[in-house]
């Protein structure tokens, strides 16, 4: 029996669903190997029934995001956490880093329907079996849990830093550029695919197993690289992540969730 | 290639199957290979990995494997079933130097899923009684439901002195022994090292336990063997995950005579 | 055995000549100094000629992505590889003894990897003298011997090039460029100036600073990047991992890369057991292994004392000045 499998997504750009029709040389052998029910990215009819495998997108910002995440997961086997939004909270997630003052003027004033939450990670919801993190995730990786998948196999995350793939690619070192590279930081597995066209890695795909971030601080600061500008690009793809290594990183509680609820009730 | 790839397992064939406990099974493969008790046989599921699992019998013609399920390789290979096959390369390693033991006593002192080792000496000794003293047996298990080899258990009372202790029963299950540490009843028993060898297997607080009770009864260290666990990829001393220290696991040990590792500092 | 000279503007016939038959790998200059295949006479140009590679040359015997052998459901069969005949030029002393070292450690009287073997079987080492250290390295202090093929020493106009083995004579014999000469190689060019700086007295000693706190100073700055293995030219742990086919799932083949042991996933056992938990132990056996243990084994130290690990090192965590201090 061909896995029933489907593609939901929260708030989110669609690039990471985007990357499995991108799958170019991959996605036929992969759509003849599972039972693909829903994907509304890419079919028009989509099944809402039991599934063995979801892959799901995008960050949990509005109550629409946590119902639509609750119902997939009550329904499914393997859960996925897929993109960096999903797994790390990504983009969307620095504005729990920044004071709402800061940004309370780019809100949708005549949206206020839309019932706001901290942008959070699926799995500070709901139990995930695997995160394939990343923005968007790797293809081979991708390719790699699938396989790894219908083998019956536990999927192990990438357990080594970006830098160990990007040495084994015998990229210059962006450090030494005075660059802020977050590659040994980050969880690696996407080939270092930023270092090799010469671009500083973003910590997209979440910390790696062993982080040592005061030090990486100090490196930084060496270079004359201010803390704070360090900071603020620890927070971009993975602050939620950080916090338990990083505890100078201060997140901004900001209970509008609450507000939101009561609001709601109120009504 | 002209060339031995000694990486490359060969196919052998499952002749056997018992379901030991509860996350525990033993397989008899079709395989004659010689080797000595305590050497380990490199497992192989294709496209899961490989995994080193010690060979648990002394015949020259099976070869019987005991596996707890841990993880990915070892479940895969629970999933087999009898006259299916699985991919294996070895002997491989140090095992227990039986042609020193001539004409000595042996005191077996096994722990859970360590016992498993053990029993290939003993399979030994029942080849060539003649060639050895008393054999004096002290397993240990957690509660009455983890005794492995239930069937053996018997004849090896008949023919040795068998000292079997559970940590706890909390199931109240009838069994043949008692309950408390195995240490215990090596304490409790009563011989000293003349002409004895003893040789543990067993997690490592019990073989650090053992080896003092032992050494109380006046056993020199060259008298006492031990067996460690590591990761292994290659099996041959090349890969390097195995190291204690300087002492490469799979290719001076996995048995080690105590006094050549009891310097190390990450015995 | 005798020597030949190379006049440095034949060096392009040179080329020449040796591509008919063989690969030709150099230190090729770019963003970052590493070898690589030199495909066009444009590419002699960059040959680095003065300062050591920061990448050695490790991923010519220890590729990415290895394919180890290919297996069919319970089957496993040999790859079909055949290593193409291939010159490394310009490889440092460091390199080379790098190279005897791995040599030590995976042909033994036992067992031989058969992919090292045949890559080494058919590669011709064509080292260069290195005529001055830099702020890292300490080859000198590292009882380095002459292991190579032929050694190239630079004079004002020309190479003069040394023979050590009977493959690099027959390699010097074929090729035209190299013209056989009666100059010695004077004990003045084998001299490689500022490449001491380890205690070797306390080099010796090492296994008695165990347990020293002092390793702390070095492992607390670590950021588990796994650089100094990386570049580490002696390093040679591995592991494998099988790749199966997407459509046949049962097919595959199972692959060979490098390991760092200086990562927890490299002691990690079945059940998330991890021997190596601390960073500290980590860091210890990395300079253990190569000061110690590889000396236990095989009587020489596996570090050849390139510096590599410290100059590739973001944090440039000198071990080699904690261990002075001891």
């Amino acid at each position: 029996m061909k896995p029933k499998v489907g593609v939901f997504g929260a708030s989110g750009c669609a690039g990471c669903m985007l990357s499995i029709p991108f799958l170019e040389d991959e996605i036929l052998d992969i759509i003849g190997q599972v039972n693909l029910l829903s994907f509304s990215l890419i079919k028009g009819r989509n099944i809402n029934d039991e599934f063995d495998l979801v892959f799901f997108e995008g960050v949990i910002c509005h109550n629409d995001d946590l119902e639509v995440l609750r119902k997939v997961r009550e329904k499914t086997k393997i859960l996925v956490a897929f993109g960096s939004c999903a797994c790390t909270g990504g983009i969307p997630a620095t504005r729990n880093f920044v004071d709402e003052s800061k940004f309370n003027h780019l809100r949708h004033k005549k949206m206020d329907f839309i019932a706001d939450r901290e942008p959070m990670p699926i799995d500070h919801y709901v139990d995930v079996e695997y995160h394939l993190p990343g923005c968007p995730p790797s293809q081979p990786e991708i390719v790699r849990f699938l396989k790894q998948v219908l083998l019956g196999k536990d999927f192990r995350p990438f357990d080594k830093p970006v830098c160990y793939e990007c040495k084994l690619n015998r990229n210059r070192c962006l450090l030494e550029d005075g660059k802020i590279c977050f590659g040994t930081l980050t969880q690696g597995g996407c080939d270092a695919i930023c270092p090799n066209g010469g671009y500083e890695c973003w910590g997209c795909r979440g910390p790696a197993q062993d982080v040592n971030i005061e030090e990486v601080y100090t490196l930084f600061k060496d270079k004359g690289i201010p803390e704070e500008q360090v900071r603020n690009r620890v927070t971009t793809f993975m602050g939620m992540r950080m916090k338990e290594h990083d505890k100078t990183l201060k997140l901004l509680r900001q209970d509008q969730t609450k507000k939101q609820e009561t609001k709601q009730e109120a009504k | 290639m002209a060339k031995d790839n000694i990486y490359v397992p060969t196919p052998a064939k499952i002749i056997d199957y018992v379901i030991e406990s509860g996350d525990t099974f033993s397989i008899k493969l079709d395989v004659k290979m010689e080797h000595d008790p305590g050497q380990f046989v490199m497992c192989s599921i294709p496209g899961i990995g490989e995994s080193a699992i010690s060979i648990c019998s002394f015949s020259r013609d099976y070869l019987e494997l005991n596996i707890r399920e841990v993880g990915n390789v070892t479940n895969a290979i629970s999933r087999l079933k009898k006259d299916d096959s699985l991919l294996i390369r070895g002997p491989y390693g140090h095992g227990y130097p039986m042609d020193d033991f001539k004409d000595n006593s042996i005191v077996i002192i096994g722990g859970g899923s360590g016992v498993a080792p053990l029993k290939g000496i003993i399979e030994y000794v029942d080849t060539r009684r003649s060639d050895f003293k008393y054999i004096d047996i002290f397993i240990g298990y957690r509660t009455p439901e983890d005794i492995l080899f239930k069937k053996q258990l018997k004849s090896w009372k008949t023919n040795h002195k068998v000292h079997l202790s559970v940590d706890k029963n909390p199931n109240k299950t009838k069994f043949d022994g008692k309950v408390g540490f195995v240490t215990e009843l090596l304490k409790q028993s009563d011989f000293d090292n003349k002409g004895r060898i003893a040789v543990i297997c067993g997690p490592p607080i019990m073989i650090k336990f053992v080896v003092g009770i032992l050494k109380d009864k006046g056993f020199n260290e060259d008298q006492i063997f031990v067996s460690a666990e590591r990761m292994m990829q290659c099996g041959v001393g090349f890969c390097g995950h195995c190291m204690i220290n300087g002492k490469y696991c799979c290719k001076d040990g996995p048995v080690f005579r105590y006094d050549e590792i009891k310097d190390l500092p990450e015995k | 055995m005798s020597n030949y000279v190379l006049q440095k503007e034949e060096f392009s016939a040179f080329f020449s000549q040796v591509s008919e038959n063989y690969d030709f790998i150099a230190p090729i200059k770019g963003k970052e100094t590493s070898f690589e295949k030199v495909t066009n006479d444009d590419m002699l140009n960059l040959i680095e000629w003065d300062e050591l590679p920061l990448f050695p040359i490790k991923h010519f015997f220890q590729p990415k992505d290895e394919p180890i052998f290919k297996y069919d459901k319970t089957t496993a069969k040999d790859v079909n590889s055949k290593p193409r005949k291939t010159v490394l030029f310009g490889l440092r002393l460091c390199d080379l003894n790098a190279i005897h070292h791995r040599d030590m450690a995976l042909m033994n009287e036992d067992f031989t990897d058969p992919f090292y073997k045949e890559r080494r079987e058919n590669s011709i080492l064509i080292g260069l003298h290195c005529k001055k250290g830099d702020e890292y390295c300490f080859c000198g202090d590292m009882d380095l011997h002459d292991f190579f093929d032929l050694m190239l020493y630079e004079h004002d106009e020309c190479f003069i090039i040394e023979t050590k083995t009977d493959k690099g004579l027959k390699f010097a014999k074929k090729i035209t460029a190299l013209d056989r000469t009666d100059k010695a190689i004077h004990a003045n060019d084998r001299i490689t100036e500022n490449n001491t700086r380890i205690d070797k007295e306390k080099m010796n000693k090492i296994a008695d600073f165990f347990t020293s706190e002092k390793w702390e100073e070095g492992s607390k700055l670590c950021l588990s990047c796994t650089a100094c293995n990386m570049l580490c030219p002696s390093c040679y742990c591995f592991e494998f991992t099988d790749e199966p086919e997407l459509v046949l799932l049962h097919k595959g083949q199972r692959m060979r890369n490098i390991s760092s042991c200086q990562l927890k996933c490299f002691t990690r056992v079945a059940g998330d057991f991890v021997f190596r938990k601390e960073k500290n132990d980590r860091f210890k056996h990395r300079i253990y292994h190569q000061l110690q243990y590889f000396k236990e084994k095989h009587g020489v130290t596996l570090c050849v004392g390139c510096g590599r690990c410290i100059r590739g090192c973001p944090k440039r965590i000198d071990w080699v000045d904690i261990l002075n201090k001891m």
